[in-house]
């Protein structure tokens, strides 16, 4: 069983929906409903609530994101330098993964 | 979705995110997915709040697990005990490496926490651990002293009982109700339950030393286990409403026995019943302003700060034969419920080498495993110890105010 390799901000160790919303949030600072849209208009899949606000809580208490001001209950949230960083090295990653897979799956 | 499914969530998680989280909610389209979806975050975020107490959960299950497997296995009949095989040995290590490991992450924790390194979002138990004073008082619960934590001044008389004056019809105001205020731990009830608790091993090891037998009968005990499961469910729930609704008193409820108060109803619950035949003997031989006298002390050790001051000169003989007649009924049932009180403590001390005998556990309930039964006695001992604790505040209470209400009629100065 291949162990994932720490990342920065451990973003590695929780998955997929912490990387859909730093995917969204990466476009601008949205609330929650609004990456919920993003994320199902560009990748087609749906986040539940409690899985967003899941994600969310984690990746403000790692700092990856923070949330920013509103007059609305529905706060916005910006991704964050150390965000940018972690999305930044968890896509290098997987692009080389990606891009190896595609290669071999190519082959007769 | 309804918007109320964030009560779900951590009270400290909500402040950060319920807003967000419920106006997300009342646009999301109400289906059992996203009600299970729901849940699952927030048992999730339950299980971050509570780190020390998951890890805990976790541990038990896991040595349960190995204990439940052993068995079937037939490495062992019972317990995890004189590792004779290499089966046995590595059976003893697995089960006690989750506990241990669960043992260490708390005591890591707590280090982090103490240095600063955590930044806890939950606000500590405010507790207040009392130093008794020359005088037998507790000496942050004297009145007008001020907490640890630079609380408010405790009232001058924190207890429902109120002084003979109050009870014979004044107008002054009634004293604070119990649990409103941080509770006040008494390091002599703390350390009489050690030392039961101590007493106990000590027993249980004797126990286990001088008991040549270990065979075990196998007796059934799933109708005990079903019972203590279902009690412990039902308290569970009972538990989380009422801490729900009222979080101060659900706190000083179960914190009660070893508070100063608590310790002094104790004490009161196992002299109640002799020193109630000996008022009968002094009513007896007509020695009223003894009665009254002993009445005197007995409302002020309860009282905390007010007390009647009195000689009891005018004392009826009605009255004091009426406490005295009064305090031999609830004599019996006090001394009962302080015996419950203080069996608990010993009768957890004596399992933890006791039942490395497995005909301790094969018949016990919780059994037959070790973990089960300790689970079990310990389970058991917090039912008796609350409820003996409220059983004897209620009574020992009713007494005292009997009391007041008959030394009011004389001489009495609030």
């Amino acid at each position: 069983m291949t162990k994932q390799r720490p990342t920065v901000g451990g973003l590695g160790r929780f998955g997929d929906p912490g990387v859909l919303v730093l995917l969204s949030l990466s476009a601008g600072p949205r609330h929650g409903h609004a990456i919920i849209v993003d994320v199902k208009e560009q990748f087609g899949i749906q986040l539940g609530p409690g899985t967003l606000y899941g994600s969310i809580a984690k990746l403000v208490r790692r700092g990856l994101i923070a949330p920013l001001p509103s007059e609305d209950r529905r706060r916005p949230y910006g991704i964050t330098e150390a965000g940018r960083a972690a999305l930044a090295e968890y896509l290098e990653t997987w692009s080389k993964v990606v891009q190896v897979g595609n290669v071999r799956l190519a082959r007769p | 979705l309804n918007p109320r499914w964030v009560r779900l969530f951590p009270r400290t998680w909500r402040a950060e995110y319920g807003d967000g989280l419920a106006a997300l909610l009342e646009e999301t389209p109400a289906s059992p997915a996203a009600a299970a979806d729901v849940v699952r975050a927030a048992v999730v975020a339950h299980g971050w709040a509570r780190p020390v107490a998951c890890t805990w959960v976790a541990a038990v299950l896991a040595a349960t697990g190995v204990e439940v497997l052993a068995l079937r296995a037939g490495i062992s009949a019972n317990i995890v005990w004189a590792p004779t095989t290499i089966e046995r040995a590595a059976y003893l290590v697995a089960f006690l490496a989750p506990l241990v490991a669960g043992f260490a992450f708390t005591v890591e924790r707590s280090r982090r926490h103490r240095s600063g390194a955590i930044a806890s979002d939950r606000i500590m138990s405010p507790l207040i651990v009392s130093r008794p004073d020359a005088a037998g008082t507790a000496g942050s619960d004297r009145p007008g002293a001020v907490s640890a934590r630079g609380a408010a001044p405790i009232p001058a008389n924190p207890d429902p009982i109120r002084s003979p004056a109050m009870v014979s019809g004044s107008s002054s105001p009634r004293a604070a109700s119990p649990g409103t205020g941080p509770a006040v731990l008494s390091r002599r009830a703390m350390g009489a339950f050690g030392g039961l608790f101590l007493v106990g091993v000590v027993y249980g090891l004797v126990q286990l030393l001088t008991d040549q037998d270990k065979t075990s009968s196998g007796a059934s005990v799933a109708v005990a286990n079903a019972i203590h499961v279902v009690l412990l469910l039902v308290v569970a729930f009972l538990t989380v409403l009422f801490g729900r609704r009222r979080p101060a008193a659900a706190r000083a409820f179960w914190l009660a026995p070893f508070t100063e108060l608590g310790w002094r109803r104790l004490v009161d619950a196992w002299l109640c019943l002799p020193l109630a035949v000996a008022e009968l003997g002094l009513v007896l031989i007509g020695q009223l302003r003894l009665v009254a006298r002993i009445e005197c002390q007995r409302i002020r050790r309860m009282s905390v700060g007010a007390a009647p001051v009195g000689d009891g000169s005018t004392f009826s003989l009605a009255g004091a034969l009426d406490v005295a007649i009064s305090g031999l009924v609830s004599g019996v049932v006090l001394l009962l419920a302080a015996y419950a009180v203080g069996w608990a403590p010993l009768r957890v001390g004596q399992q933890v080498f006791a039942a490395l005998d497995p005909d301790f556990t094969h018949g016990a309930w919780g059994g037959p495993s070790y973990l089960g039964t300790l689970l079990a006695h310990c389970f058991d001992a917090v039912l008796f110890l609350q409820l003996g604790t409220a059983l004897i505040a209620r009574l020992s209470m009713g007494r005292a105010r009997q009391s007041a209400r008959a030394l009011a009629s004389v001489a009495v100065q609030p």
